[in-house]
């Protein structure tokens, strides 16, 4: 059996030859009779992606020239401006591992896109665990802009350039890559513009400390939400909006004269009170600690701010500067100015990751 | 009779050097799908999708070749030219010179290697196409090298080669035509006009030369019916 490429005899049932590596396999195999062809979306934008590169590439080319020409921009221009360009000209950089699978070197390639996607895994994970979460997304970024170096061919010249390199790749990534990621995130998980994570640090029941919450800063709370106010940071559960009517009868709680879902804690308001919540302002109480329909437990009368996270100075002086409140646990919140934003759900621990009702 | 390799060959190559290199795509894949040893094959598939505009294509395709012909020089530069295409010069650059350093010597190394250095905006391109057509006298060779420079907006050099093809093959209406395409990116109007006429005295069905044609008249036209009704003609 011969290679066809260079002549050369090789043994039969070779799947490549021995002396110049031609693919004896993947010249026995079909090949369709209809070329490929580029798709609608690939004929429609890449040829302008290319003349931004063929444009782009002479100025490349021009930046190498002046370093060889002027040593000492070298390292600058080097470090700062080819990575640069180079994550932004190719896409193929955006992924770790995947420039060397393009450039055939599938294990290295592999193993780096596994680590990485383990490592963010392990960091989701953690991320209540601040300083193990950073090290895990730094180390996660590290070997992403390891990678994306790969893809812009900057040359190993000292290991201080690499380094730096690096660093330059790391940056232009988290602009890149991470920042749009985590936001894409956010979006599809609290389906707001402003949701952000908030430690608790204190027991607040529904709420332990050391978990973390999500909270969305843009919706609008609804009767049953749990919200956040500012300064200080409170737990709240909205029980009535601006124009329902309020009323205490027998121990229970009406809203519009029907008796509302949330009765828990209803303590501040003394029977028979009626009110109707004022425009712009919605009515909240401390939310409860006991599941629906459970008897409320006998407590203590809120030692130090009770189930919130105030101190009771703090407490005192809202409440002071708040005419419409009724009482230290209860009160008319401004819809906007007071109520940092409403509880979507905990992503910390884990094993409590979900909604909170 | 029965149809072989050599003969979607040759028939591919007819339809390349009469501009139609979706047919003559069609038909290097045909060869192919009969023998897949044969680098011509592969080769002109790769440069069909190069002219076709299939830049990502051609790439994948020129590393399959690869495989099956590893370091062989013309599909080195094939890959090249459509790397070249999309931008990447450095990699084609390199590729070009992975082809060069290959045993023997081929037109087409020359060309891609004087369309990359188009690219880059350097000089050394002409030394590089004199050699491709030293390398090789068919009228093809001047004709991509135009069409080369053509793409990378440099009509002047391109009217040179064109040329040259023209004096090589004055029978051939691709020739006249990409003569006339210079022409007209350089303002050459009448000249322009002068060498589509000529391509479809030669080919009556060419419809690229006749779309110019009608382009050019009907600027022409209204400028001279603007220009009569200033004067007070009708």
């Amino acid at each position: 059996m011969q290679c066809f490429s260079c002549g050369f005899n090789v043994m039969p049932g070779s799947t490549a030859c021995g002396r110049c590596g031609a693919h004896l396999a993947l010249a026995a195999a079909p090949i369709p009779i209809t070329p490929p062809r580029a798709g609608p979306f690939a004929k429609r934008f890449l040829p302008g992606w290319w003349a931004f590169n063929r444009r782009l590439a002479p100025l490349l080319l021009a930046i190498g020239l002046r370093e060889s020409a002027l040593p000492a921009l070298a390292l600058p221009m080097e470090v700062v401006v080819r990575p640069l360009i180079g994550i932004v000209q190719r896409p193929v950089s955006w992924l770790p591992g995947v420039p060397f699978l393009v450039a055939g070197q599938r294990a290295p390639g592999w193993l780096l896109l596994a680590v990485w996607i383990a490592v963010m895994l392990l960091a989701l994970l953690l991320h209540g665990l601040p300083v193990i979460f950073m090290l895990l997304i730094g180390g996660a970024l590290a070997l992403h802009a390891a990678s994306a170096l790969q893809a812009t061919g900057l040359p190993s010249r000292s290991v201080g350039a690499r380094l730096a390199g690096i660093v330059t790749s790391a940056v232009v990534l988290l602009a890149l890559f991470y920042v749009p990621l985590a936001w894409g995130a956010m979006r599809v998980i609290g389906g707001s513009w402003w949701l952000a994570p908030v430690y608790v640090p204190r027991n607040a029941p529904p709420l332990a400390a050391g978990e973390i919450i999500w909270l969305d800063h843009s919706a609008r709370p609804q009767p049953g939400d749990l919200v956040v106010t500012f300064q200080p940071r409170t737990l709240r559960r909205v029980r009535a909006l601006e124009g329902q009517e309020v009323l205490m009868v027998n121990g229970v709680l009406l809203v519009d004269g029907v008796p509302s879902p949330w009765q828990s804690d209803l303590r501040p308001l003394a029977e028979g009170t009626r009110f109707t919540v004022p425009d712009g302002r919605c009515f909240v109480l401390l939310p409860e600690s006991y599941a629906p329909g459970e008897k409320p437990p006998e407590r203590p009368p809120l030692p130090n701010g009770g189930s919130d996270w105030r101190d009771r100075e703090a407490m005192v002086r809202i409440v002071l500067g708040q005419r419409e409140i009724l009482s230290d646990v209860a009160n008319w919140l401004p819809l906007t100015a007071l109520i940092e934003g409403r509880i979507v759900g905990r992503s910390y621990p884990v094993t409590r990751f979900g909604r909170i009702e | 009779m029965e149809k072989d390799a050599a003969h979607w060959i040759r028939l591919a190559d007819q339809q390349r050097r009469s501009g139609s290199h979706e047919s003559a795509l069609r038909f290097y894949s045909r060869s192919l799908e009969l023998d897949r040893t044969a680098v011509t094959g592969w080769l002109g598939q790769v440069q069909m999708l190069v002219q076709l505009g299939e830049y990502p294509q051609a790439d994948v395709w020129a590393k399959k070749a690869l495989e099956v012909f590893p370091q062989h020089g013309e599909i080195l530069s094939a890959g090249a030219q459509a790397r070249c295409r999309m931008g990447s010069l450095t990699e084609a650059l390199a590729m070009s010179d992975a082809s060069l350093a290959r045993p023997g010597e081929s037109a087409f190394r020359w060309l891609v290697r004087g369309e990359i250095i188009v690219a880059q905006g350097g000089r050394g391109d002409d030394h590089c196409f004199d050699k491709a057509q030293i390398l090789d006298r068919d009228w093809l060779v001047p004709l991509e090298a135009a069409a080369a420079c053509l793409f990378h907006k440099c009509p002047a050099k391109a009217l040179r080669r064109a040329q040259e093809a023209v004096e090589r093959a004055p029978s051939s209406p691709l020739c006249w035509y990409v003569q006339g395409d210079c022409q007209r990116r350089l303002g050459m109007e009448s000249a322009a006009t002068k060498s589509f006429a000529r391509c479809l005295e030669l080919a009556p069905e060419h419809l690229g030369a006749r779309a110019r044609l009608a382009e050019s008249g009907g600027a022409l036209g209204g400028l001279s019916r603007r220009l009569g009704r200033l004067f007070g003609r009708k």
